[in-house]
């Protein structure tokens, strides 16, 4: 990248940065990075709106993607040049594999996917850099979820979200994407795959009872259903109960209590309540056990019976 | 309620060394990049001010001269920018307002611009814009309503739709994410549920589900994660903790180990807080670590609101208090 000459911007003024009298929070950027801010501040005033400006804001994005000023700007120049979009997609595609937590790379990419109204190669671009760097990068899951949900392109990703599943299982971000497309697909009905996914859950689970992300969504899809925890008594109850026959797991103990708590709602003698209430009790009583660090929270709950 | 004791943990809060932390920051330059580029700036003051208000060294900053440089990032929309000269952003104007607030300045500022500014900001589904660049995020919904509510305004803005849009965010595990359908995140919570509480509608969360979740967070030695499987660090004790509080769910986290936890993410030579031990210190961490201890109690610090994460003494004079939190 070429840095800032005297000839590049002999004509324009510099506008230096007000530090305030009292310099409470210090700025420690480079001085070069420093020239070319005074220098686009300058242009900003100005509203200038040239190529050169547009080169200054890359280099400066290059050096602070997330100095969220420059982003407007650029936006406003490329619309005044009539840069390619597509090539300004490009552009930035290498400035988000080396900040992929940048807000405002993000932000960009929205806006310029939106702007296009195509799609493009954005699913494959979010998958590589959910392999590339981080597989639970927030941005790129929720960054997925809008281009699915926006150019409807459900039909996919289930089996995106079972790839990336089974590429981490303990990657909540991907379960949470599973449960999303479930549950908000217009071509997917949670009740005719609750049987499938029970199964997929129990697999996972049988593969480490100690991963919390199948046991949450297990939970979550059977709420999200038409139909109650209770109803898979017969099968959930014993699952945990095998899964336990060497030793407790903390997460099969708090599936068990909240399959009995379900089966507590649909008792109507004040005597089968009561027994209910004791097997949830003594539930709770090994949780505190097992699971020390909250056993405050497991000794409310017990009480609250 | 058992008391807190300095001597029950193998180290001591640094307070000392934390104020000279902060006096210093100029001194400390090299090692801040992380937060210190100009943008910034104002959530710097912020975070910096706020830091010495709860160690209860409020004399650490000029506050004169802090206001009179807040004063002069307002742009004409009557926004804040990060910066002088920075365009506006929610996320700076709510820093602004609260470092005001806490230094008694408000008076200075002209309110009815800062709340024609914010109020545009909100969209016909209830939620809010950081800017006018459009990112939509429940992060802003919380600077908005918080922003508001400090300055008594909240009839600026349509309230019930704010709530619409926080409501749809919240997930089947009782925790919020980033916009609909996006992952639980212990950050989010905080701005979901802080939003909530301060237009009294916490009615909204499932509060023993989302506090069960919150409680999850909390691993063996102690510290606090943002999700499932990721690594504890010192600025989730205060977004988990300050829900859980606000939610009234406080108790469910073992409060020694976490008091554990943040006291080892001090630099005990340089002062000031690292999201985990051995890391570098920042001052964003420093003030997350210092509410988090107040949060829970660690004696003589001053007592932090959870809902708007400034002095409680603050929130009273400005007769904004949603109401009265419990501490472990």
């Amino acid at each position: 990248m070429e840095t800032v000459t005297e000839q590049e911007w002999a004509d324009v003024e510099r506008t230096l940065q007000d530090e305030g009298p009292y310099s409470v929070v210090p700025i420690s950027y480079s001085i070069e990075y420093s020239e070319k801010m005074d220098i686009l501040r300058t242009l900003m005033k100005n509203n200038e709106k040239s190529e050169r400006a547009l080169k200054l804001t890359e280099e400066i994005i290059a050096m602070s993607p997330s100095n969220y000023v420059i982003w407007k700007y650029r936006q406003e120049i490329v619309k005044e040049l009539n840069v390619d979009l597509k090539s300004e997609l490009d552009l930035f595609t290498n400035y988000a594999k080396e900040n992929p937590k940048c807000y405002q790379l993000w932000h960009y990419r929205q806006l310029i996917i939106e702007k296009l109204n195509d799609p493009l190669n954005e699913l494959k671009f979010i998958e590589e850099m959910l392999k590339g760097d981080d597989l639970k990068n927030y941005h790129a899951w929720s960054y997925r979820e809008w281009i699915v949900k926006h150019f409807d392109l459900w039909k996919e990703e289930f089996e995106f979200s079972t790839s990336m599943v089974k590429y981490d299982d303990r990657n909540n971000a991907a379960w949470n994407y599973r449960f999303f497309i479930l549950s908000e697909s217009p071509y997917h009905d949670i009740n005719e795959y609750l049987k499938d996914e029970i199964e997929f859950s129990k697999q996972k689970i049988n593969f480490d009872p100690t991963n919390p992300s199948p046991w949450m969504y297990l939970r979550g899809i059977i709420e999200k259903s038409k139909y109650e925890l209770a109803e898979f008594a017969d099968e959930l109850l014993p699952f945990c109960e095998f899964l336990q026959r060497n030793e407790f797991y903390k997460y099969a103990l708090e599936f068990q209590l909240k399959v009995n708590e379900s089966i507590l709602k649909t008792l109507k003698s004040e005597k089968e309540q009561e027994q209910q209430k004791d097997i949830c009790r003594s539930l709770c009583s090994k949780l505190e056990e097992y699971d020390k660090i909250r056993r405050k929270y497991w000794k409310f709950i017990r009480e609250s019976y | 309620m058992s008391e807190i004791k300095v001597e029950q943990f193998p180290i001591k809060l640094e307070v000392e060394k934390h104020l000279k932390y902060l006096k210093e920051l100029n001194n400390h330059q090299d090692e801040l990049e992380y937060w210190l580029s100009e943008a910034l700036r104002l959530n710097g003051i912020y975070w910096g001010v706020t830091a010495t208000y709860i160690l209860d060294h409020p004399e650490i900053y000029d506050s004169k001269e802090i206001s009179k440089f807040i004063l002069s990032c307002q742009n004409e929309d009557g926004g804040f920018g990060g910066c002088t000269d920075h365009d506006s952003h929610l996320l700076y104007t709510l820093s602004a307002i609260q470092v005001l607030a806490i230094c008694d300045t408000l008076s200075e500022v002209n309110k009815d611009k800062v709340v024609k500014y914010v109020a545009k900001l909100q969209n016909p589904d209830g939620s809010f814009s950081g800017d006018e660049w459009g990112e939509v995020d429940t992060r802003f919904s919380y600077c908005a309503l918080s922003c508001l509510k400090i300055l008594h305004r909240l009839d600026a803005v349509d309230v019930p739709k704010a709530v619409e849009y926080v409501k749809k965010c919240m997930n089947f595990d009782g925790g919020f994410g980033s916009v609909e359908s996006a992952e639980s995140h212990s950050g989010q919570i905080f701005c979901c549920v802080g939003a909530l509480a301060i237009v009294d509608r916490l009615d909204i969360v499932d509060a023993d589900k989302l506090g069960w979740w919150l409680a999850e967070r909390q691993l063996p030695n102690g510290g606090l994660n943002g999700r499932p499987e990721k690594l504890e660090d010192v600025c989730y004790s205060w977004w988990v903790l300050s829900s859980l509080s606000i939610i009234d769910r406080i108790h469910w986290i073992n409060k020694e180990k976490l008091i554990n936890f943040i006291l080892s993410c001090q630099d005990t030579e340089t002062g000031g807080f690292s999201d985990r031990q051995g890391d570098m210190v920042d001052v964003f961490h420093t003030l997350f670590g210092i509410t988090g201890l107040s949060l829970l109690g660690y004696p003589n610090l001053a007592k932090v609101d959870p809902v708007y994460c400034m002095p409680v003494s603050t929130i009273e004079r400005l007769n904004i208090k949603t109401r009265t939190y419990n501490q472990i």
